[in-house]
């Protein structure tokens, strides 16, 4: 068993203090209480099909009125009014690494907390739950801001006070914040599902990215092993109104849209951790099902690692990594282990927290290259992986696995070509007139 | 072998389509088995078609990539007692054909399960013409039933060809997609050019209406176009009522590359050049490939960012992606806004890979793609920057008062404010009086004043004599100690009628840190908040709302705020 020792984040006030005499989450969300609601517009549950309206013109702000956006950010800046924030995450330092990709580095000396460090086993990505630790229903009463569910109507919808359901999905607070806005999405709280992807889970989660349509709002998935600090299914989130460098990397087809029922796929290239990107503007669905068997799969070979989802839903990043790995063999190099950065989806993504003030003013592109470069899978793994997952998804779509009906083909082949001949027979050899444009 | 054939030729009768009112007995020409051309103005065709079993649902895309390879585009109809109907391709993402023919004649009758499938293809010019001879592929047509008339567009990929048939608005009754704007967004719209340039650069752009262009103001919401190009609407096919006041992306969808989007979002954000190629939608849904140069222009007077211009050129994109990305890499030339030569001469030293030799036949095009639609927008560019120069050099408006003001708050910050659908406005604490920095829209509505009446003034001219001066203090407290407040205050609007006003202060930090702002949120007891009547949501949310999206602004946004630097 390979364990590495580093510092919990905290999440949540009662993780720090076990014994805080809040209420727990857990009980309030339970069926027959009340909770604010957020319910998702329909038309994020269809795929947009055979409806004439497409995603793409819901990505036109005149329309929209960014809903979610100002639920969240209203409700977040009303817990930081009251205090529950662990500091003002506004007033910690930012800049822009010199550079082409414009890393962001900030320096936050409030988020790491006091406490000793913690043992985290790092060579297992699937841990069974464990009731007894630290886990989402367990945290404080005002750190959730309201539940989101699918619903009905054709815009999202606000409930002050609604009755809660089985299976209802909650945001809480980060209160150790990398951003403004910093959230985490909990599907499914009540069913305390441990820390590990599925299909339906990633589509809550884009669709909450499509919903807040906003191309700054991304959410990130860290699974364990590789950083994540609570065996509870959650996702984090933030607003940043900056481009990550991740984003700005090319990327190298390998699977267009056409092949794979709307998503293309795509390899990262000229970035140094090595990744998979998924794009689609419109199917949703297919786009978390692509993702989800992936990330199945990595899960299987026992591999961790982390998504991004950005660009209002449409784009999915997916890092295999193995620091922690290297780092519990001793093989990362002493200098990077020194700034005690943990290299989560957003360190990968190019934003990095720096806790030391040294640190900061020292920080640049090119150190931030050289920690993600210790993050990466090596080249012979990761084309591996590739295979495996472009096997798994393009066998398993229709078009994909499509073997032409001899039959039809050659018989259209065969009346084309006889068209052909007749036509080269019977036209005569006018020239075709010159246009000009 | 079929593909080489060249099955060039055609007959010269009058033009087939014109717009409205396409003679119907040629068009059933183009359908009756083996009609061995058509002819449309400028370009010809052979056509064919006939009879087949219906195929199964899977093979359709597989007919389609069949036919593409072979360089034919082709259509599916399905046999319907009535004539022919629709044929849905199996995988959704190919486009819809969908018509109704009636008074079909066949030869034979078709078979309940059949369905009538054609084949097309465009012709090559001659070699000797001197032309390049690259194919033009015809896209599937399609066929729009609208009364007694049948309207068929062919649109052809590649080569920058315009449909050949615009539906106008009176054939096809496609619902308006952008909302009526307000008549004073719209005012705003009509008024950007002339604001900056004067009204006669109308007239001198109209010399360049050929050439496909827009202008878009990132000062007025979302970051709408305000001045099209004659090439653009006949290229896009739209009217120009339907694009003005709206945001360019409109013209992107689902094929759309995410990652040259992002692009241009941040030379936006920047206030830099840049040039993508990008996969545009036409109004009819037909995807075709361009090569966008995007290029700030600053104002002579004072350096600050007016519009933005792009120019897009078609591609044909029958070549790899990689020769694209290899092609664009080597193209980077240094931005520049005027005095081109280098740039021009930049892309004539590219030199393609030439390991592959389709790409290298097509790479020529492409470098000269790019010079052209570099040199359109050097040509736009140099009209607006000398009618800019004019107006500056010409007396002062008043208005032009509110712009130095405004010059505090780049284009993108006030990109994103104008997204706030709150009222609000920025006071700049480190100058005297705390003036105001930026006001929204819903600010102006609700207390009656003009934007060029408040920028610049201090936030103090919505007190009056009966406003409780406990209040005022108590903000002045709390900004003194950089805290936010919340103040019940009573407000004269600009007629000197008095509202209560729910005010909220806060401080807004940028990137540094350090508190650059303070935002101050109305709210008009019993004031109708709009969408938000009907959404559940108290007045503290929106207030609160307002702030957080403030901060999330202007801490990324703030002057030079979290751009990238070179180095």
């Amino acid at each position: 068993m390979r364990t590495i020792q580093r510092v919990e984040t905290v999440l949540s006030i009662n993780q720090y203090d076990a014994e805080n005499g809040k209420e727990p989450l857990g009980n309030c969300c339970a069926p027959g209480s009340s909770l604010p609601l957020f319910k998702f517009p329909r038309r994020l549950r269809f795929p947009p099909g055979d409806e004439s309206c497409s995603k793409t013109e819901d990505l036109d702000w005149q329309k929209s009125s960014e809903f979610l956006d100002m639920v969240i950010l209203a409700q977040w800046e009303d817990r930081a009014t009251r205090g529950l924030f662990r500091y003002d995450v506004t007033a910690c330092e930012t800049k822009v690494l010199p550079g082409e990709y414009g890393f962001i580095a900030q320096l936050n000396e409030g988020r790491h907390s006091k406490k000793r460090p913690t043992e985290f086993r790092v060579d297992q990505v699937l841990q069974p739950f464990d009731p007894s630790k630290f886990n989402f229903t367990k945290a404080a009463k005002e750190e959730l801001l309201f539940c989101v569910e699918s619903g009905d109507s054709h815009e999202g919808e606000f409930y002050p006070e609604a009755p809660v359901v089985e299976g209802t999905n909650a945001v809480i607070i980060n209160v150790s914040p990398i951003e403004y806005g910093h959230i985490l999405l909990v599907p499914k709280i009540t069913a305390r599902i441990p820390q590990r992807i599925d299909e339906d889970s990633l589509l809550l989660a884009i669709n909450m990215a499509v919903e807040a349509k906003n191309p700054f709002f991304r959410l990130g998935y860290n699974s364990l092993g590789a950083f994540a600090t609570i065996n509870h299914l959650h996702f984090q989130a933030y607003y940043l109104a900056v481009p990550f460098p991740v984003e700005r990397a090319p990327s190298e087809t390998l699977v267009s849209r056409k092949m794979n029922n709307g998503v293309k796929i795509s390899e990262l290239m000229k970035f140094p951790v090595r990744g998979i990107v998924f794009e689609s503007a419109d199917r949703l669905d297919e786009l978390a099902s692509s993702v989800g068997k992936c990330c199945c799969i990595l899960q299987e070979k026992n591999i961790p690692f982390n998504i991004l989802i950005t660009d209002c839903g449409s784009m999915v990043y997916l890092f295999p990594q193995c620091y922690a790995e290297r780092q519990a063999c001793g093989k990362v190099d002493q200098a990077l282990l020194g700034t005690q950065v943990n290299p989560a989806v957003w360190e990968i993504s190019g934003h990095i927290v720096l806790k030391r003030k040294e640190d900061y003013e020292r920080a640049s592109e090119d150190l931030a290259w050289r920690l993600l470069a210790e993050v990466s899978l090596d080249e012979e793994s990761f084309h591996e992986l590739k295979i495996a997952c472009l096997g798994e998804l393009i066998c398993g779509s229709p078009v994909g696995n499509e073997v032409v009906e001899g039959g039809d083909v050659s018989f259209l082949g065969m009346m084309l070509h006889e068209v052909a001949m007749w036509l080269e027979e019977n036209c005569t050899g006018v020239d075709a007139k010159e246009e000009t444009w | 072998h079929i593909s080489s054939l060249s099955l060039s030729l055609s007959l010269s009768p009058p033009p087939l389509f014109t717009v409205g009112n396409p003679s119907l007995s040629s068009i059933l020409d183009l359908f009756s088995p083996l009609s061995p051309t058509i002819s449309v103005p400028a370009v010809s065709a052979a056509c064919c078609c006939c009879c087949v079993p219906w195929p199964s649902s899977h093979s359709f895309y597989s007919f389609f990539s069949l036919f593409g390879r072979l360089g034919y585009s082709c259509f599916f109809f399905r046999a319907s007692p009535s004539g022919f109907s629709s044929a849905k391709p199996a995988t959704p993402n190919l486009p819809l054909i969908s018509a109704s023919l009636r008074n079909f004649q066949l030869n034979a009758l078709p078979e309940p399960s059949s369905c009538l499938c054609g084949a097309l293809e465009a012709a090559k010019r001659p070699a000797s013409s001197g032309h390049d001879s690259s194919v033009w592929v015809l896209e599937p047509s399609r066929i729009y039933l609208e009364e007694e008339l049948i309207v068929v567009q062919l649109f052809f990929r590649g080569m920058g060809r315009r449909p050949i048939c615009t539906p106008s608005s009176t054939i096809m009754s496609a619902p308006l997609q952008s909302q009526e704007p307000a008549s004073s967004q719209r005012k705003c719209v009509e008024e950007s050019m002339s604001r900056s340039y004067g009204v006669p650069v109308l007239e001198s752009l109209r010399k360049l209406r050929r050439h496909s262009f827009i202008v878009t103001d990132p000062y007025l919401p979302g970051h709408p176009i305000v001045y099209a190009s004659e090439g653009f609407l006949h290229m896009t096919g739209y009217l120009v009522e339907e694009v003005m006041g709206r945001s360019p992306r409109f013209l992107q969808g689902p094929d759309t590359d995410r990652r040259s989007v992002l692009q241009l979002r941040d030379a936006v954000r920047e206030e830099k050049p840049c040039h993508v190629i990008l996969l545009n939608y036409t109004k009819q849904g037909w995807p075709y490939r361009i090569i966008l140069h995007m290029a700030p222009i600053f104002s002579h007077k004072n350096g600050r960012l007016l519009h933005f211009v792009g120019a897009q050129k078609p591609l044909s994109d029958c070549f790899s992606m990689r020769c694209e990305a290899s092609l664009l890499e080597l193209c980077k030339g240094p931005s520049v806004l005027l005095g081109t030569k280098s740039w021009v001469d930049s892309i004539d030293s590219c030199h393609p890979p030439s390991d592959d030799r389709s790409s290298y036949r097509f790479s020529g095009q492409r470098k000269k793609k790019m010079k052209i639609a570099s040199t359109i927008l050097q040509l736009v560019i140099h009209e607006l920057v000398t009618s800019n120069k004019l107006m500056s050099n010409g007396a002062l408006c008043c208005r032009c008062l509110s712009e130095k003001a405004e010059f505090s708050l780049c284009s993108s910050l006030t990109l994103a404010l104008n997204r706030i659908q709150q009222s609000f406005v920025i006071t700049d604490p480190k100058l005297p009086g705390m003036p105001v920095a930026y006001a929204s829209d819903m600010f102006l509505q609700l207390s009656g004043y003009q934007r060029q009446e408040v920028i610049g003034r201090s936030c103090k001219f919505l007190q009056g004599q009966s406003t409780d001066a406990c209040a005022v203090e108590q903000i002045r407290d709390a900004i003194r100690e950089e805290m936010a407040c919340t103040v019940r205050i009573l407000n004269y609007k600009k007629d000197g009628s008095l509202f209560w006003n729910l005010l909220h202060v806060a401080p807004v930090r940028d990137h540094t840190a350090k508190v650059v702002y303070y935002v101050g949120v109305q709210l008009l007891s019993g004031y109708p908040l709009l969408e938000d009547a009907s959404r559940n949501v108290t007045p503290a949310i929106s207030q609160l709302g307002a702030v957080g999206a403030v901060k999330v602004a202007v801490r990324s946004l703030q002057s030079n705020g979290l751009r990238r630097r070179s180095g």
